[in-house]
Formats: structure tokens, sequence, C-alpha cells
């Protein structure tokens, strides 16, 4: 488990992470999301043990990260621009990894390179921004480690892929408790690889849920009632947001399809639909209720 | 795995992936071994060469030297570059310091990785040297010590170059502002901060007489004068020359070490890319930078100005500490618009040059107007114009004392008084006004064992005043006059001038100590009364060889000839005689003898800037004055007193050939002279 205490950390004048408080759980796929200039990156690299929090303590396992080798022995970070030795293959970066991790699995590497179609003997400098951002992907699964910190890793990877990475990292995490944490300014890439998102903005975290309970709790209603009946939606429902063209209503709701079903079937609509919110709609629902206009903070 | 099995194999992939530089320092290593085999190869081949002149040349091949201590100076900078490099990239910076090490490790296996890169090769070089010195049959015990010896000496020069570079490259975020940082490292001791106060001192303080400030200190502050001093010396071979020096690079090592450790710990790896990676120093190294800079600024603009008018010291103070700010601040932002950033401490940074300035410029410490308490000195050196410190070659100038430096310190109150007004005349005064002013440096050997030396400007009278105090003294005679306490035998020739002759004294080992001895006894009973009255007729010119071993003054001279002078008067009775009976010099002891044809008198018009002249004919008025006139060939040195300078005379000795010399005599002489004619 990954605990991050009242985090800061500025850069000079620029404050980039203001007393974060996150709790991200063991074999959960955690999705960090925001802006540029979020604090997503400094977070995840003090989390790597990269950055030192200016103030508060992040401890995994209990144990703090920074300049601790048996705790970075657990973690591997794959960076937005991830280094590679000049005129190094992926295997000779395999082997300088396996020096690090003592636990490198180097069959399930060269299974891994197969699968995803590389050439292990191929200068990585010949390889395309894509296909270094697999093979980093494939290092940091090979090392064996609990906790996988991915930045921006996943941004520009075909759905394909990442649902593929997806299947393996559901793999990886039921078989040896791997707890991948994704940073991302692109909430469609997120949706499709994690069950825990945080969104972060102005260095601090708006919201932090399960994925489930944010799609299952939350729908849209769209119905119609017959012509001078009013009926007080309010009252009824816990409405994140209501709006009315005509006799159409369309809101969103904090309440599940059950429960809403059986409350439309009482008040007798002439017509009603119950729809399930795509990822995004939540955050713009969630992060409106907060104050915060979404699209001006993920767009 | 193992701790040290993981270190071997992290060694090895820091080893692999550092490949180029690692090629470079090998093929460095190759180029001297090749060179040697050249030297080795180029002794030995000398047709008729001697076994022992080879042995020890070949012997001092195996000592420490320059070039190599240059190449273990350049391994040391490209290997600390190619280690730290990474910690001014920020992708590279990501990958190393995500990986599970620890950082103190992670450095550690980076000094040590280099240490081994440069030693291995080292070692190499020297067995190949002493393989190829048995080859040829030179290879001894001293070859042998002499390389071990420079094992040490090029490690320890290595070591200190290469953690002052690594701590340049930590305390930046850019390479090339941490070879910057190198520089500065390197330079600001011996050369920013050991040229400060001379160059202070020289502008500001009349009496400064331009005695080095000793650069042990400030030396001992670069890891490049560090191996200057080691390799460039003579004999630094010898282990007990050095003990102190290598003390010295001991400790800069051991300290070097502590600080680099600390400061990799605290280094925050957000600072790769940006200029400085410890923002809390900028302020510090910015105003140590900006001070100096400024005072050089202010100085130079000074003697640029070729003016005596000081306020252009103002004025580069103000100009060079915006733009040493501003260029500093532009370096730490990367940014032109930096130049105008934290005005206010570029204005206190300025406001301190000026305090600096003026603290000499006010001459707040009294330099100028220093003069010791008579109970705190030991003695007095008076060093009279002309015999300087690089000519004198006698043993240790120990002054007067007693009663003779009571008197001199009583007529030094009145120079101290009035050297200000001296100076100005001195300086500014015009040929005319200036006649007679010479600058005396006296040098004040305290009781506690130090010495404090000024240099004054002093009027006739003065001069007169003083040397009537010491002039009579054996202690200021064998201060001012080498012969006295110098080893004779580096004397290497000896000519005598006298009216109208010049020639080399033809004589033995003996005969010249002979001479000398007589000479020397005569002249020390010579008095200051004489020494004004009379005319030197002849000189005798001593050419010698400097001895580092003997000499205490300039070491740095040993091997080179000089020739000094030394005035023979018509007093000196016995050296005239046995010049004459015992080396058999047709010797003329005045100018009466010769014959003079006429004079052509001339002076410089300052007012007119031209020469104008006249001429004598009148052989009775000549005759009249023959006597009085001195050989101008003669260098009177220090006796200038005596004569009139006022004009020029040119003495025609023969009608036939017109051949003419130069003449001098005294200030009587000179106002009948000018009484025969008008300048024109």
């Amino acid at each position: 488990m990954i605990e991050i205490k009242q985090v800061s950390k500025s850069f000079e004048k620029i404050e980039a992470v203001k007393d974060i408080d996150l709790k991200i759980r063991s074999q959960y796929i955690f999705g960090m999301l925001g802006t540029n200039g979020a604090g997503k990156s400094t977070l995840l690299r003090m989390m790597a043990g990269i950055l030192r929090p200016k103030q508060g303590e992040i401890l995994i396992d209990g144990q703090h990260v920074w300049d601790n080798p048996e705790v970075k022995k657990r973690c591997f970070y794959i960076s937005d621009d991830q280094f590679f030795f000049p005129n190094a293959t992926a295997k000779d970066m395999a082997t300088f990894y396996g020096r690090y991790y003592q636990k490198f699995d180097y069959s399930r590497f060269d299974e891994l390179l197969n699968k995803f179609g590389l050439d292990g003997t191929r200068k990585i400098q010949t390889y395309s921004k894509g296909m270094k951002k697999q093979l980093s992907i494939i290092i940091g699964l090979c090392a064996n480690v609990s906790y996988l910190f991915c930045d921006e890793t996943f941004d520009g990877l075909d759905p394909v892929m990442r649902q593929g990475i997806k299947s393996i990292f559901a793999k990886e995490i039921d078989e040896r408790e791997l707890t991948p944490v994704i940073a991302s300014h692109n909430l469609r890439e997120l949706e499709d690889i994690c069950d825990h998102i945080g969104l972060l903005h102005k260095g601090g975290v708006l919201l932090s849920k399960e994925l489930t309970d944010l799609k299952c709790n939350m729908h849209k209603i769209q119905c119609v009632f017959p012509e001078g009946v009013q009926v007080s939606l309010y009252k009824r429902f816990h409405i994140l947001q209501l709006k009315q063209k005509g006799r159409l209503i369309s809101m969103t709701v904090r309440e599940s399809e059950a429960d809403i079903a059986a409350k439309m079937e009482q008040l007798n609509p002439v017509y009603y639909e119950i729809l399930p919110l795509s990822l995004e709609e939540i955050f713009i629902s969630e992060t409106e209720v907060v104050g915060y206009d979404i699209k001006t903070l993920i767009y | 795995m193992t701790s040290k099995l993981l270190s071997i194999n992290l060694r090895r992939e820091n080893i692999k992936h550092r490949l180029g530089m690692i090629l470079i320092t090998f093929f460095l290593f190759f180029l001297s071994m090749i060179a040697f085999l050249m030297d080795v190869q180029n002794t030995c081949g000398v047709k008729g060469s001697k076994f022992e002149d080879n042995l020890e040349k070949i012997t001092a091949m195996s000592q420490p030297n320059m070039s190599f201590g240059m190449l273990a100076v350049g391994a040391a900078v490209l290997l600390a570059i190619s280690s730290f490099r990474y910690l001014h990239s920020k992708t590279e910076i990501d990958f190393y310091h995500s990986l599970p090490v620890r950082r103190r490790r992670h450095l550690y296996l980076m000094l040590t990785n280099d240490l081994v890169l440069f030693t291995v090769p080292l070692i190499l070089v020297s067995v190949f040297r002493c393989i190829v010195t048995a080859a040829v049959g030179y290879f001894g015990r001293e070859f042998l010590v002499n390389s071990l010896w420079s094992l040490v000496c090029y490690t320890a020069v290595f070591a200190v170059t290469y953690l002052t570079m690594s701590l340049a490259m930590l305390m930046t975020g850019n390479i090339f502002i941490g070879i910057l940082g190198f520089c500065v490292f390197c330079s600001y001791s011996p050369i920013v901060l050991y040229y400060l106060y001379p160059s202070l001192a020289s502008t500001f303080f009349v009496t400064y007489s331009g005695e080095a400030v000793h650069s042990g200190p400030f030396d001992y502050f670069s890891p490049l004068s560090l191996a200057e001093m080691l390799f460039s010396a003579d004999k630094a071979w010898r282990w007990k020359e050095h003990i102190v020096l290598l003390g010295v690079i001991a400790l800069w090592i051991v300290f070097l070490l502590l600080l680099n450790f600390f400061l990799f710990e605290k280094r925050a790896s957000e600072m790769a890319g940006k200029a400085m990676a410890f923002p809390g120093l900028n302020a510090l190294i910015r105003f140590l930078l900006v001070v100096p800079a400024a005072i050089y600024a202010g100085l130079c603009l000074y003697a640029v100005s070729f003016t005596s008018f000081k306020p252009w010291i103002i004025a580069g103070i103000i100009i060079g500490g915006f733009l040493a700010h501003g260029v500093i601040e532009c370096i730490y932002r990367f940014d032109v618009r930096g130049l105008w950033s934290n005005k206010r401490q570029m204005l206190a940074s300025i406001a301190i040059s000026f305090a600096v300035v003026g603290f000499f410029w006010g001459d707040i410490s009294g330099y100028d107007k220093y003069l010791p308490q008579e109970e705190a000195l030991d003695s007095i050196v008076v060093d009279a114009p002309n015999v300087t410190e690089g000519g004198f070659w006698g043993k240790e100038r120990k002054g007067v004392t007693g009663d003779a430096m009571k008197g001199s310190l009583a007529v030094l109150e009145k120079i101290v008084r009035e050297n200000d007004k001296n100076v100005d005349i001195y300086n500014n005064g015009g040929i005319e006004k200036s006649r007679g002013f010479s600058s005396y440096v006296i040098r004040y050997k305290l009781g506690n064992g130090k010495e404090v030396k000024r240099q004054y400007v002093l009027s006739a009278e003065l001069r007169d005043e003083l040397l009537e105090q010491v002039f009579d003294t054996m202690e200021y005679k064998k201060d001012t006059y080498s012969l006295y306490t110098a080893d004779w035998s580096l004397v290497s020739e000896v000519q005598i001038i006298y009216p109208t002759h010049t020639e080399t004294l033809d004589m033995t080992k003996e005969q010249r100590s002979e001479l000398f001895r007589i000479y020397l006894e005569e002249y020390s009973g010579l008095d200051y009364k004489t020494v004004r009255n009379t005319f030197p007729f002849g000189q005798l010119m001593i050419t010698h060889v400097f001895d580092a071993e003997q000499n205490s003054y300039y070491s740095g001279f040993a091997g080179m000839e000089e020739t000094e002078t030394y005035c023979i008067y018509p007093s000196f009775k016995k050296t005239i005689k046995y010049l004459k009976e015992e080396l058999k010099i047709d010797l003329h002891t005045s100018m009466k003898d010769i014959s003079i044809t006429h004079l052509e008198v001339s002076r410089y018009n300052d007012e007119a800037d031209e020469t104008e002249s006249f001429d004598i004919y009148d052989e009775k008025f000549i005759n009249s004055i023959k006597g009085k006139l001195c050989y101008g060939e003669l260098w009177v040195n220090g006796m200038e007193q005596v004569i009139d300078t006022s004009v020029d005379i040119t003495a025609t000795i023969s009608a036939d050939t017109g051949e003419g010399i130069p003449v001098y005599t005294d200030f009587e002489t000179v106002e009948l002279i000018k009484k025969q004619g008008t300048f024109e």
C-alpha cells in the first residue's frame, strides 16, 4: 500500500504538489489524472524516490521511499521519456536492470518481446516512440516489482495495445500482487486500464474514487412526465445535475440503477430511460459538485 | 545476491556504458608509452654517448613531470564529466535515481571506478616503462623508486582534480556551467584573490614597492596550482621537498570527498537542466564573484585611461559590478533578462566593492604613513636605487642597526611626512623639478621576525641626510655591494672601465681574489663625504652567475649571468697600484691626460619639446675643467648626487676622427660651461 501523507513539493517559487493525502491500495490499477502541470509527474517521481518531498511523507508498505533501496527494489519507474543507453539493445537494457532488480525475469522478458513483436537485438535508438514505451512497460513488468509507476506511458499507445497491457496487468495483479500507478492527462486512455482514479489539479487531489463505485452509483435519467404533472424530483433523487428542454428532463443522479427504476415506476412517467455514464461524464458531474468545471481542467 | 557481487556487477555496468571515455583515457596513456619508447630510443641512439649519461637521462624520465601531470589532470576532468554528466539530464537522473541503490553507494561506485580507470593504465604504463628500461639495460633501483613515487604524485593530482571537477558538476545543473564552475574553482584563489591585494595596493599606496605576496596559501586552494607546484619545482621527485604539498593535497582530497558525499545526498534531482543545483548558495557565489570582478573592472578602466584620474575607478566598479552581476544572473536563469534582476544584491555588491576600494583609497590602514616604533625594530635595510634585489648576489641583507638605525628612523620620519609631495614632484614635476629626486626602498626588519617594505621618493637633501646616517657603516656597504658577501667563485669575468678605455682583466684566480680584497678594503674606508665630493675615475664590471643554493634572493635566476659595477675613486691608491703594477693596466685616473678638442653641450627643452645645444672650442677653458670631467661610460651607481645631469656633454677626443665620448661633471663646473655659450 502506498500512503501519501500531507506531501508538498515546490520548485523554487512554483508549488507543484500541495498537501496531498492519498492512499493507493495494493493490487489496484491506480490512474492519476490531471492537466499538464497538475503535479502528476512530480507526485509519481516522489513515489519512485527520485524527488524528495519538501514536506510530508510517502510510505510504501509502511517504509519511507526516499533513498531507501529496500523499498525501491519493489518499485519500478517508467518516465514519460524513458532513458536508454546510447547504442543499447533491449537485451542490454534487460541485463542492466537485471543487475539492480534481482528478481528480473529474463524468460518472461523474451516472451513479452515476442508477444509485442519487438526485436531484442535491435538498437533501441532505432525503435519508434510507441515501441520504446512498450519496451519500458515490458522491462517494468519483468523486473517483478510490486509497484509500477508509469508516467504518461500509455499516451500514444493504440487501444488494442492498451487492452493487451490491461490484461497483462490483470494477470500480474492476480499472480503476484502488482500495483500499477499510471499518470496521464487523458481520461479516455485511463478508463480502459484503471480501477481507481485520482484527479489532481493545481497540486492537490480533487477526488479519488474507485471506478466501479463511480460508474455503479451514478446514472443519467432521461424522462418525460404527463402534461401538467408537477413532480418534486429533488426530493426523491440525489440529483447532481438537472436540465430540462420542453418536457424532456435529463438528470444525473447518484443512485443505483435498481433504486432509480423503482422510484421512476412510482412516478409513472410517460417515458423514462436509465443510461450508464462514461467516465468523462462522471468526472464532469463529480467535479462540478465540488465547484470545478472539469472541461477546463482536463481538456 | 551478495552485496559484493552486486557491487561488482554494478561496477561492470558503469564501465560498460562509458566505453568511449575509457577508450580516450587509455589512448592517452598509450600515446605516453609511444613517447617514452621514442625518448629511450633517441637517448640510446646517440653515437658515442656514455653509459652513465644515458642512465642519468633515462632515470630522469621516470621522475614525475609536468606533461604526464597534465595528462592526469585531463583524465580527471574527462572522467569526472563523463561520470557526473547524468546529473544534468532530466531523463538520465530519473533513470539513475529511480534505481534501487543508495545514492551514497552510487557515488562510491563512480569514484572508485574512475580511480581504477586511471590507475590501471597508469600502472600498466609504469610497468611498460620498467620493461623497456630493463630491455635496454638501464633499469635500476632509482628508476623503480622514481616510478613508484610518480604513481603517488599522479594519483594524488588526479584525485584532487577529479574531486574538484565532480564538485563543480554536482553544484551545477548544466555541463557548460559545470565546466565554468571548475574553471572558477581552479582560478579563484591563485589568480582572482592572489592579485587583488597587489593590484589595489599598487594603485592606491604610493609607498607600495611591489613586493610579492606569498603565493603559497593561494596556490594551495586550486588543483591546477597544486599540480603545477608538484611537477614544476626542481627535483620534484624528492620526497622531502614535497611532503607538505602532498599533505595539503591529501587534506584537500579528504575534504572534497566529504563535501562530494554530503552534496550528492543533498542534491535535488529536479535541478537537472538548471544552471545551479543549490539555489541557496547562488547569492553567496554571485557575491564572491561580483565583488572582485567589480574591483578589477575599476582598476582596469583606470589603467587603460592612462591618466592619474582616479574617478575612472568609480565608473569601472559601477560598470563592472553591473555587468558581472548581470552576466551571472543571466547564467543562473538562462535568460538575458536576468541582467536586471536582484538589483538590491547588485547594489550591495557594488557598495562592498566601493568599501574595499575606499579602504585602500583612503589608506584607512595607514599604509603610507607606516613607521615602526624604534623598540619594535631590529634593523633597517636601505636599498639604493639601481641596486636591486635582482642584481644582489651576496648573502642575506641584514640592515643597519644601532645608532645608524636610530638616525635613519629619524630621517625616515621626515621622508614619510614629505613623501606625498615628493612623489607628486617625481611623477609630475617634469625633468627640471624632479632633478635629484630618487626612489629608495626601505625594508624594516622587525623584532618579531617580520619584514615590512616601503618605497619612498627622496629629494636630494633627504637622500643625503639618509645616506649620511648609513653609508659609512659596514652594514650598509655589505647590504648594498654584493662583492662583500658573495661567493667569488661565481665570477666569470672582470672588466675595467677608465678614461677612455674598457678592457677585460686577464688574471689568475688568486690575482682576482687579491684585487677584490684590496678594493673592498679601500671601499670599506670610503665615507659619504668623499662620495659626495669626488668623481670615481673608473669602474670594475664584475660578471657573475647566480647560484640557487647560495643566493637567498633569486633562486629562479640560477645559471643566469649578470654584471655588477664597482666605482674606483682616486683615493683608492692600493687598488690603482695593484692594477698598474700587478695587472699591468695603463690606467688613466683622470680625464686630465686625455686630449679634448671640442665639447658639445646639449639639453632637452621641456617646453619646446626639443634638444638644444652649443659647442665649446676654447682650448684654454677645456684644459681648465678637464680635471673635473668624469668619463661618461662609467655608470656612477648611486652617486648621481655629485653629478649635474641637467646637460649632456660630449667631448671630442680625436680631432681627426671626430670620436666623441660622453662626460659628466659637477654642478659648479656645469655652471661654468653654461657660461661659454647659448643653447640654440
